[in-house]
């Protein structure tokens, strides 16, 4: 601020508008307020506009895998943009629901985009995006990167390899790099996609940075043990054990990698991990070794235990977490201890999320007393924002009316025997829920009426999925959910029944609808022909998956 | 011992310590030179402006100073925070201010470093583009096209499906 010098000229210049003088940085910070379509708007609304917005519209890509392909329209021709839109992006995260849905990324088509990300930090792909190849490119390009999620590409001999060097490229040159999830997908094969090879890598090139670490497993078979052969189990063991002593810090643990490698790597886990806040395991036949972990980090808030394999004092490895007020998510799944844990559970009053499952492969099994069960648990945990678990009949759906009001997701699994009157008042009662999926059993009592109150009541849904069987369900329902729920993106279990001409008028309404599945009864005639699917599918823009079983 | 502002146009303004420490810049200030009877001069900022800002830390001056914000987890979705505004702010934001005052505010509030102020005049002009077209959002702030209608159509295009994600 310098005094200025008086001026030869006694007439002012016209001020500058206030707005015109808003630097890029006050700009942003109204931008960051805004949803992506207002910033969308403000990007055309001049010059300096566009600069300070489009930076906030492309430094996040969230989308589903079939939907890459439009942003690599835009980003593969750089020369011909107004700028030059890879180098705002600093997050991507690819999800992949859809099944059996890969081949709409054409291979490397992500990689060459990666290859001009420099400010990339976040790299979350849900299914097999990258080959080491692309590994390869990703730690040459991106060296801002902090967390990385991948599913290795192939469990084929070659693949693993060329997965295993690609993680090694990572982490020995990505230096930032503190959260790693490795995602197998697991096949027929029944072989992961790393080896020893990739995690001895992780272990040399990592000390004392990690704060994520994750084994995962995707897809459809994963409940068998895999027998590794005795050295490649004992390396890849010494692998995850070394990765756990480096990184005494570890602030999230994940192991649910179907082998008994990781057993070893739980006994180090539990001498060496005091920070966790979120741990998940999955066939772990140490059992004593998990109970220890829970009891020796009091910060856990996230935990998951699944596919264990216990039979005898399950509550017992509860116990430690009993002391523990910051408690918060609470995934539990097995089919040995399902209704042991359940009468525990009204305990943890503090839980937000508590999923319990007979086993992740199945949600059939019911016992008598679960429903009560059910019932105590969402009267004690008032606080409730995601539940899933098998519910029956009415009892439950009626108790989480009445005492989970921020509920957002409701997963009821079973819902054999649940009516229109509950499921009213529980769409009335829990006006959040964006994720309502109501069962996999035949319930032929759930009509219009039920689910129009649900269209009406819920303006945030997703996703929904109709009971099975509900054969009275008409185009009504359809013409609910299109003029009040702007947001549903999948639809499951609407029966074929409702006609082709029904799903012609209603579905293209459904303007985020991404997948649908229709449920046809050949007994009754009711189905739709390929060419009435591709008719539909044309009909809108973002609709991708259309299935129909019977 | 009170405080003396001077607005650009000579404007003087006396305010209580308490009030002017919502400032961190006039806050930062006085804890260098101690206090001083001379008036502190804010070219930046014009009397009109001043009088609003003054009124807003006023209205403020016993509310504890806000916290800084945690991050995020790395791997969660991030969820947008709900725009409420307090209704005294709602209407001291209101009253009497055509829109050029509001980015007069939003400027002051940043030059003086009133972080609460600056969100609610940030929070205020992001509320009024909301669901608005380029031309009502050109229109409402006066603001002028510096496009041709063919760079206007090809960001409509480029950014067409980042923007609706």
């Amino acid at each position: 601020m310098v005094d200025q010098p008086p001026s030869p000229n006694p007439q002012p210049t016209p001020p500058i508008a206030a707005v015109a003088r808003m630097p890029p940085e006050l700009l942003d910070a109204i931008f960051l307020r805004l949803k992506r379509s207002d910033l969308g708007a403000c990007c055309r609304v001049n010059r300096a506009w566009f600069d300070a917005a489009h930076p906030r519209i492309w430094s996040r890509i969230e989308a589903y895998a079939h939907e890459w392909k439009k942003y690599y329209a835009v980003l593969s021709k750089p020369k011909a943009l107004t700028t030059d839109y890879r180098k705002c992006i600093q997050q991507i995260s690819l999800l992949a629901p859809l099944e059996d849905d890969h081949d709409d990324l054409k291979r490397h088509s992500l990689a060459k985009i990666l290859k001009f990300t420099p400010r990339l930090t976040v790299l979350k792909l849900d299914f097999p995006a990258l080959s080491g190849d692309d590994l390869w490119i990703l730690s040459a390009s991106c060296q801002q990167l902090m967390a990385l999620s991948i599913v290795g590409e192939s469990s084929r001999p070659d693949s693993r390899q060329g997965n295993d060097e690609g993680l090694a490229a990572v982490v020995k040159n990505c230096h930032k790099l503190q959260h790693l999830r490795l995602k197998s997908g697991v096949t027929s094969q029944a072989l992961l996609s790393f080896t020893s090879s990739g995690l001895r890598a992780v272990a040399n090139a990592c000390h004392r940075r990690l704060k994520t670490f994750a084994l995962d497993c995707v897809g459809s078979e994963i409940a068998l043990l895999i027998n590794l052969d005795t050295d490649e189990g004992r390396r890849m063991g010494d692998a995850i054990c070394d990765i756990l002593t480096g990184n005494p810090q570890l602030e999230t643990l994940s192991l649910d990698w179907p082998t008994l490698a990781i057993d070893p790597a739980l006994e180090v886990a539990a001498a060496s991990l005091r920070n966790l806040r979120t741990f998940r395991v999955g066939y772990a036949m140490n059992i004593h070794a998990v109970t220890s972990i829970l009891a020796s980090n009091p910060l856990l808030h996230t935990v998951s235990l699944c596919e264990l394999s216990t039979l005898d004092a399950v509550g017992a490895f509860l116990d430690p977490l009993r002391a523990n007020a910051n408690l918060r998510h609470l995934t539990l799944d097995g089919a040995g201890f399902f209704n042991q844990v359940l009468p525990v559970i009204p305990q943890f009053a503090q839980l937000e999320t508590i999923e319990i499952t007979p086993s992740r492969q199945s949600a059939s099994l019911h016992h008598a007393l679960t429903d009560e069960y059910v019932a105590a648990t969402v009267s004690a945990c008032s606080n409730l924002t995601a539940l899933k678990v098998p519910i029956q009949s009415d009892l439950p759906l009626l108790a989480i009316a009445a005492n989970c009001p921020n509920l957002v997701s409701l997963d009821i699994c079973n819902g054999k025997e649940i009516t229109d009157s509950a499921l009213m008042l529980l769409a009335r009662r829990c006006n959040k829920l964006e994720t309502l999926r109501l069962g996999a059993r035949r319930n032929n009592q759930i009509t219009d009426d039920a689910l129009v109150v649900v269209a009406e009541s819920l303006p945030g849904l997703r996703r929904l999925s109709i009971p099975l069987g509900c054969a009275r369900i008409t185009f009504k329902t359809l013409a609910a959910l299109a003029a009040h729920c702007p947001s549903l993106e999948t639809l499951g279990n609407v029966p074929a029944a409702v006609g082709l001409n029904a799903l012609m008028i209603y579905i293209p309404k459904m303007e985020r609808l991404v997948a649908l599945s229709l449920l046809a009864s050949p007994r009754l005639g009711s189905h739709v022909d390929q060419q009435g699917l591709a008719q539909l599918k044309m009909a809108c823009e973002r609709l991708h998956q259309i299935t129909q079983f019977a | 011992m009170p405080v003396i502002l001077q607005a650009s146009d000579g404007q003087q303004f006396t305010i209580s310590k308490p009030v002017a420490e919502r400032s961190m810049l006039l806050k930062n200030m006085l804890d260098d030179v101690g206090e001083n009877e001379q008036a502190i001069p804010l070219p930046n900022v014009s009397g009109p402006i001043l009088a609003a800002v003054i009124e807003y830390c006023e209205h403020h001056k016993d509310e504890a100073m806000p916290a800084a914000d945690e991050d995020d987890k790395v791997f969660e979705a991030s969820k947008k925070k709900p725009d409420d505004i307090d209704q005294w702010d709602a209407d001291f934001m209101k009253q009497g201010k055509g829109n050029e005052e509001l980015f007069e505010i939003i400027l002051a509030a940043n030059y003086l470093d009133i972080k609460p102020l600056l969100d609610l005049g940030c929070k205020t002009v992001a509320n009024m583009i909301k669901g608005k077209t380029p031309e009502q959002i050109r229109e409402m702030f006066n603001i002028e096209n510096d496009f041709t209608p063919d760079e206007e159509e090809q960001i409509r295009r480029e950014n067409e499906w980042a923007a609706d994600a």
